[in-house]
């Protein structure tokens, strides 16, 4: 199979793509993104073989985490057989030649976009999201210097009345992804495109959270047990998509559903979003 | 004198910094939890082993460094710059690492730089070598990356430390954070942990 990537399979690179010097850089913003849970740190971001909005961002934070040892998982919408993870991982083989899977439950590194994997992670691994925008205040605040200056005086008041008029308008309010958290009780954080679903897997996760941002050059964490809060109001408390199906492969009732077209009669039907979980759950079914 | 009488850095400067790093990583995502952390061999006494390893692993021309007089000697001065081309500046505050071998004789915590408001990672990282990282008074440590409480008991920190590591967590987001480290093993105190009353 042909690949994505803009590199040339005959040419040497350093392990893992990038140099040394662009991964201690890399480094050291990650542990004060560690340090400091939910603040963006800044870093000088790195041309990557990739097609914009592959998710740079995380693709650096892996290639400055990934050792010999690694065992790299990458999901994207929550499956692993999707044309953007299947190039990601093939690049971090070639580049790296560290092993890959498709396991939750084997992964040390998970590279993610949109979804975090419905099998609770462990100690052992890190979580690793490609973000698009690592600001929440965006979408009312274009520029830096006041985003910034809101973050530094934690004076996140507009976040609230701007949710606060999504719900006298609409009943309920309106962000089904990329719902804004505080992270340890102080920053107003993006949680990236993932659906509010999985808002609740961040609150005390045995596993640590890197959150990479290549275009807007931010990384920042939720390290493993750190307090992560969805915003809500007394009167409209913060609560997650319930489904009225189960998934129609496997029957959990716990998952992520994405509606699928069967034929094209138009006949639907619900199945897991994490293609993984899925098939585990379809394997220790068949094997029982 | 001359370059090769320098002590060698890591034997493979990818891999052993790859992995150096990881355990960096885990030890400030888990604050208070031993990692094991091997350095090169044989730094320039009294640097031990996971002091310099940490040194290699984020060191660097963009990474101003500051010694402590116990470290500010010839060989140990060779060794970093020939090895990390770090600048080593004489000034605490405008250092992005500053390495301490005797933790004892540590200048209060506010020498160093806690970050600005709108930057807070623009602060100083401590690495406090001590004699050991256990047997010295404990201390409960609490916050992001512990799961209830952990304690912790280094012994060679100055008498004054865990109330200063109490103001420095009531700055939060500003302030310093730390590895501490004796000659095998590295503990992560970022400026997020709180610390109990010993
Ligand atoms: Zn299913």
């Amino acid at each position: 199979m042909e690949t994505d990537l803009a590199f040339d399979d005959d040419d040497v690179y350093s392990f893992a793509y990038l140099d040394e010097m662009t991964k201690r850089m890399i480094r050291r913003a990650i542990l004060k993104a560690v340090a400091v849970p939910g603040y963006q740190v800044p870093f000088g971001s790195r041309e990557m073989p990739l097609p914009p909005g592959w998710g740079t961002g995380g693709l650096q934070v892996t290639a400055s985490l990934l050792g010999r040892d690694d065992r790299l998982k990458v999901i994207d919408q929550g499956a692993d057989d999707t044309t953007n993870a299947v190039s990601i991982r093939r690049f971090f083989a070639e580049v790296s030649g560290v092993a890959t899977t498709e396991r939750t439950g084997e992964a040390t590194i998970i590279q993610t976009r949109h979804r975090i994997p419905e099998r609770a992670l462990t100690e052992d691994q890190i979580i690793v999201f490609q973000q698009p925008q690592p600001e929440p205040l965006r979408r009312f605040i274009t520029e830096e210097a006041v985003a910034r200056k809101i973050h530094a005086f934690a004076r996140y008041g507009v976040m609230y009345v701007r949710l606060y008029e999504d719900i006298s308008r609409l009943g309920h309010i309106a962000m089904s992804s990329d719902y804004p958290v505080v992270v340890n009780g102080r920053y107003l954080a993006s949680p990236s495109p993932i659906p509010k679903f999985d808002n609740p897997k961040l609150h005390r996760s045995r596993a640590l959270a890197l959150f990479g941002a290549g275009r807007e050059r931010r990384i920042h964490a939720i390290p493993p047990f750190t307090e992560v809060k969805s915003l809500d109001f007394a009167d409209y408390p913060f609560t997650v998509q319930r489904f009225e199906a189960c998934c129609s492969a496997c029957g959990a009732q716990d998952s992520y559903l994405d509606e699928i077209l069967l034929d094209d009669g138009g006949r639907r039907a619900f199945v897991c979003s994490d293609t993984a979980y899925c098939a585990e759950r379809r394997g220790e079914r068949t094997e029982s | 004198m001359t370059a090769d009488l320098i002590p060698p850095a890591f034997r493979d400067p990818v891999h052993d910094s790859q992995s150096a790093f990881r355990r960096l990583l885990k030890a400030l995502s888990r604050p208070g939890t031993p990692v094991s952390l091997t350095g090169p061999a044989q730094p320039p006494a009294p640097m031990g082993g996971p002091l310099a390893a940490i040194a290699l692993t984020l060191a660097d021309a963009d990474c101003p460094i500051w010694l402590d007089p116990a470290l500010s000697t010839e060989p140990v001065r060779r060794y970093l710059h020939f090895h990390t081309n770090a600048p080593q500046i004489a000034d605490p505050k405008a250092a992005a690492i500053a390495l301490i071998g005797d933790a004892g004789r540590l200048p209060g915590l506010n020498e160093f730089h806690p970050g600005e408001a709108a930057y807070p990672d623009r602060s100083t990282t401590l690495i406090l070598q001590l004699p050991a990282l256990t047997g010295g008074p404990s201390v409960r440590l609490s916050g992001p990356g512990i799961e209830t409480t952990a304690s912790l008991a280094p012994r060679g920190l100055p008498g004054w430390f865990w109330q200063a590591w109490h103001e420095n967590a009531a700055r939060y987001p500003l302030g310093v954070d730390i590895f501490l480290t004796d000659d095998r093993i590295v503990i992560g105190l970022p400026r997020s942990t709180k610390v109990e009353a010993p």
